[in-house]
C-alpha cells in the first residue's frame, strides 16, 4: 500500500481546524482539575489594603493561540471580582498584549454591564516590559524596601505611586497572589526561585502551552504551584466555570479554539493508527 | 591575553561572586569587628544598572545589522532584495515606534504637570507645619504661596478646558473639571492658615483625581498610531503566529510518517501519548451520549495520574541531571573556562 501523501495529510488537518471555527462547534471541554484550583484562588481572593495581584504575561505572537485564552479568561474573572493587577513582562514581545488584552476585556464587560466601569489605573495597572536578567529583576523585585519606588513608572509613562490602583502597595507582603502565562522554558523556574522572600511567598497559578505541562506537574506535586491551566484545554474547562458563575456573560473564543484544536488531534491519532496498520500489513507480507 | 577579555574575565568573576553570596548569604548578618552587614543592600541599582546594559545591546544590534545589511544593499550582494526589506521594515518601526512613544509620553507629561500643582499644594502643608528651621526670606508666606498655587491651577484649568480628545467630552471629565475649580475657588477666597490648610489638602485631593484622568486620556489616534498598529498587530502578529501554526501541519505529517509501535517500549509510550490527548480533548465531539459521558468521565482521570504519578518522577530525575549540567557549564563561564563563551584561547 503506498503512503498517503502529505499533502492529503496538510488538507485533513486543515479541515479538522477550520470546520468547528467556521461552524462555530463549541464541545463541552474536559474538566480539568488544576483549572478548577486556579478558578477557586482566583474566586476566594481577597484584597487587603494596599494588595494587588502581579499577572506576568510571558508569551508573545507564536503562542496565543494557547496562552491569549488562558489570559482573557483569568482577566475577565480578574475584573469581574474587583481584583486590582499589574501586568508585567519579561518577554519583548508581549508588549503588545499587555495593553490590548485587559483594554478589550474591560470594553466587552463594560458592553455586558452599562451600569459598571472598569478604569486604568484604578483596576489594572499595565507595568510593562522588564528588560534584562529575569533572576536579577525578579529577585529585585521581591526584596524591594518599596516596589513602587523600584518600579517607578508604568508603561504608559504614569509614576506609579499616582496611580490609585498602586496607592499603599509596597512589599512583597501586598501581593498575594502571582500568575503567569507564558510558552517559554525556564523563566517559570525563575520566578519560583526568586519571588520570595524570607517566608513570603505569594501564592503561585501558572498558565502554559501544551508542550510544557509535564515539567509544570513536578512543581504541582511539590506544592510551589498551586493551580494550573494546561494549554486551551485549561482555558476552555476555566471559561466553562465563569459561564457557571456569570450566566449572561458573552461567550469567548476559548472552546471554540479547544474544539478544533480537539478533532485536530483525533485525525492525527486516527494517522497514526492508520500509519501502524499500515507497517504491520507491510511487515506481514515482507 | 588582550586586555578586553582579561576585563571580561575580571567582571565575570566578581560578577558572579556577588549573585552567588547574594543568594547564599542572609540578607543581614553579624560581622564580628564591623558589625551588621546588609548584603545586596544596592541589589535594586544594580537590577536597574543590568536592565540598562541590556538596553545597550539593542542598539548593538541595530548597528550590526545595519553594517551587515546594509554592505550586501549597497554593493548589491546577492539577497539585496531581502536586505532591503529587512532595512526597510526597520526604519518603518523605529520611525512609528519612536512617534508612538512621543505621543504616549505627552500624554503622561500633561499628567505629570497637574501632579506637580498637587505636590506643591501638599508641599505648603509641610512647609507650614515643619518644625525644622527653613530658610527664613527665600520662602514665601502662605497666602503667596496659595495664591500662586491657584493662580496656576486656575490656568491650567483653562488649558484642559479647551482640551480635544477622546473622552474629553465625556460628562465625568468635565465633572472633575468643575469640582477642582471649586476646590480651587474655594481656597483663593482663603489662601491664609484659617483653614488649617484643609482647602490644600482638599484641591490636593481633587487635582491628583484630575491628574489621573488625564493620564487615561487617550488623544485622537493618528496616522501613525493607525499604521503601527497595522505593521505590529496585523503584520508581525500575524505572521509570527502563522508561522508556529504552520509547526501543527508538519507534526502531523512527522505523526504519520514516524510513529512506529516497533518495541514495547514504544507501545507504552504511545498509550500513555493517546490516553493523555483524549483525556483533554473535549470527548463531548462523540455526543452527549452514555458513551461520550463516560469516556469525558475516565480519560481526564487517568491522564491526571499518569502525569502526577509517573511522569513527574521522570521529569524530576530530568530537571534534577539538566540542572546539574546547567551547574557545571554555569562554574565553567563564571570561572572563564569554558573556551567558546569569550574568544578564542591563545594557542600554547
Amino acid at each position: 500500500m503506498r503512503e498517503l501523501d502529505r499533502r492529503i495529510i496538510y488538507l485533513l488537518v486543515f479541515i479538522a481546524l477550520s470546520v468547528p471555527l467556521i461552524l462555530k462547534v463549541a464541545a463541552s471541554p474536559a474538566r480539568l482539575q488544576f483549572a478548577e484550583k486556579v478558578f477557586q484562588s482566583i474566586e476566594e481572593q481577597k484584597l487587603g489594603r494596599g494588595d494587588i495581584v502581579l499577572v506576568a504575561i510571558d508569551f508573545g505572537p507564536n503562542s496565543m493561540a494557547e496562552n491569549k485564552p488562558q489570559t482573557d479568561v483569568i482577566i475577565e474573572h480578574l475584573l469581574r471580582k474587583r481584583i486590582k493587577f499589574a501586568l508585567y513582562s519579561q518577554y519583548l514581545l508581549a508588549q503588545t498584549f499587555l495593553e490590548s488584552i485587559p483594554q478589550n476585556v474591560a470594553e466587552r464587560l463594560m458592553r455586558e454591564q452599562p451600569n459598571e466601569r472598569w478604569v486604568y489605573g484604578v483596576d489594572w495597572v499595565n507595568i510593562g516590559v522588564k528588560l534584562g536578567s529575569p533572576s536579577v529583576n525578579i529577585q529585585a523585585l521581591a526584596e524591594s524596601k518599596n516596589i513602587v519606588e523600584y518600579l517607578r513608572k508604568d508603561a504608559r509613562g504614569n509614576s506609579l505611586a499616582d496611580l490609585p490602583a498602586f496607592k499603599d502597595v509596597r512589599r512583597l507582603e501586598n501581593i498575594p497572589l502571582f500568575i503567569q502565562l507564558t510558552s517559554l522554558v525556564g523563566t517559570f523556574e525563575s520566578y519560583v526561585q526568586f519571588l520570595k522572600r524570607d517566608n513570603v511567598r505569594p501564592r503561585f497559578l501558572h498558565g502554559c502551552t501544551s508542550i510544557t505541562i509535564p515539567k509544570a506537574y513536578i512543581y504541582l506535586d511539590s506544592g510551589q504551584l498551586y493551580g494550573l491551566l494546561e494549554g486551551v484545554a485549561g482555558a476552555a474547562w476555566y471559561s466553562t466555570l465563569l459561564t457557571k458563575k456569570f450566566p449572561g456573560r458573552e461567550p469567548d473564543d476559548a472552546l471554540l479554539i479547544n474544539t478544533g484544536l480537539g478533532v485536530a488531534q483525533l485525525v492525527i491519532l486516527a494517522l497514526i493508527v492508520v500509519g501502524n496498520v499500515m507497517y504491520f500489513v507491510q511487515r506481514r507480507r515482507v | 591575553m588582550p586586555l578586553s577579555q582579561r576585563l571580561i574575565r575580571f567582571f565575570t568573576l566578581i560578577g558572579g561572586v556577588y549573585f552567588f553570596l547574594k543568594f547564599l548569604l542572609p540578607r543581614e548578618f553579624d560581622l564580628p569587628g564591623v558589625g551588621t552587614v546588609t548584603f545586596g543592600k544596592y541589589h535594586e541599582q544594580i537590577s536597574v544598572g543590568l536592565t540598562a546594559l541590556v538596553s545597550m545591546s539593542v542598539g548593538l544590534g541595530l548597528g550590526n545589522m545595519l553594517f551587515g545589511h546594509g554592505k550586501v544593499v549597497v554593493y548589491l550582494r546577492q539577497g539585496w532584495v531581502f536586505s532591503s526589506a529587512l532595512l526597510l521594515g526597520l526604519a518603518s518601526m523605529l520611525v512609528l515606534s519612536g512617534l508612538e512613544w512621543r505621543s504616549t509620553r505627552a500624554q503622561s507629561s500633561a499628567a505629570e504637570e497637574i501632579f506637580l500643582l498637587r505636590d506643591f499644594a501638599l508641599r505648603i502643608k509641610e512647609d507650614a507645619e515643619s518644625k525644622e528651621p527653613l530658610s527664613v526670606g527665600l520662602i514665601k508666606p502662605v497666602e503667596e504661596r496659595n495664591l500662586i498655587l491657584v493662580e496656576s491651577t486656575a490656568r491650567k484649568l483653562d488649558e484642559l478646558a479647551a482640551l480635544d480628545g477622546n473622552g474629553a467630552e465625556s460628562a465625568e471629565w468635565k465633572t472633575l473639571l468643575t469640582s477642582v475649580k471649586a476646590a480651587n475657588d474655594a481656597l483663593r477666597r482663603s489662601p491664609g492658615v484659617e483653614s488649617e490648610f484643609a482647602l490644600n489638602q482638599a484641591l490636593a485631593a481633587k487635582l491628583g483625581e484630575l491628574g489621573a484622568a488625564r493620564g487615561r486620556l487617550q488623544a485622537e489616534p493618528g496616522v501613525q498610531q493607525g499604521l503601527y498598529r497595522i505593521l505590529f498587530n496585523g503584520l508581525f502578529v500575524s505572521l509570527g503566529s502563522a508561522m508556529f501554526a504552520l509547526l501543527g501541519f508538519y507534526i502531523a505529517s512527522a505523526a504519520y510518517r514516524a510513529f512506529r509501535i516497533r518495541s514495547v517500549e514504544s507501545a507504552l509510550m504511545m498509550s500513555a501519548a493517546v490516553i493523555v490527548i483524549l483525556g483533554q480533548i473535549p470527548l463531548a465531539i462523540f455526543g452527549y451520549s452514555d458513551f461520550g459521558q463516560r469516556l469525558q468521565s475516565i480519560f481526564p482521570v487517568v491522564r491526571q495520574w499518569l502525569l502526577t504519578v509517573p511522569n513527574s518522577a521522570a521529569f524530576r530525575a530530568i530537571e534534577l541531571g539538566a540542572s546539574i549540567g546547567a551547574l557545571v557549564m554555569a562554574f565553567r563561564m563564571w570561572f572563564s573556562i569554558e573556551s567558546s563563551s569569550f574568544g578564542k584561547q591563545e594557542k600554547k
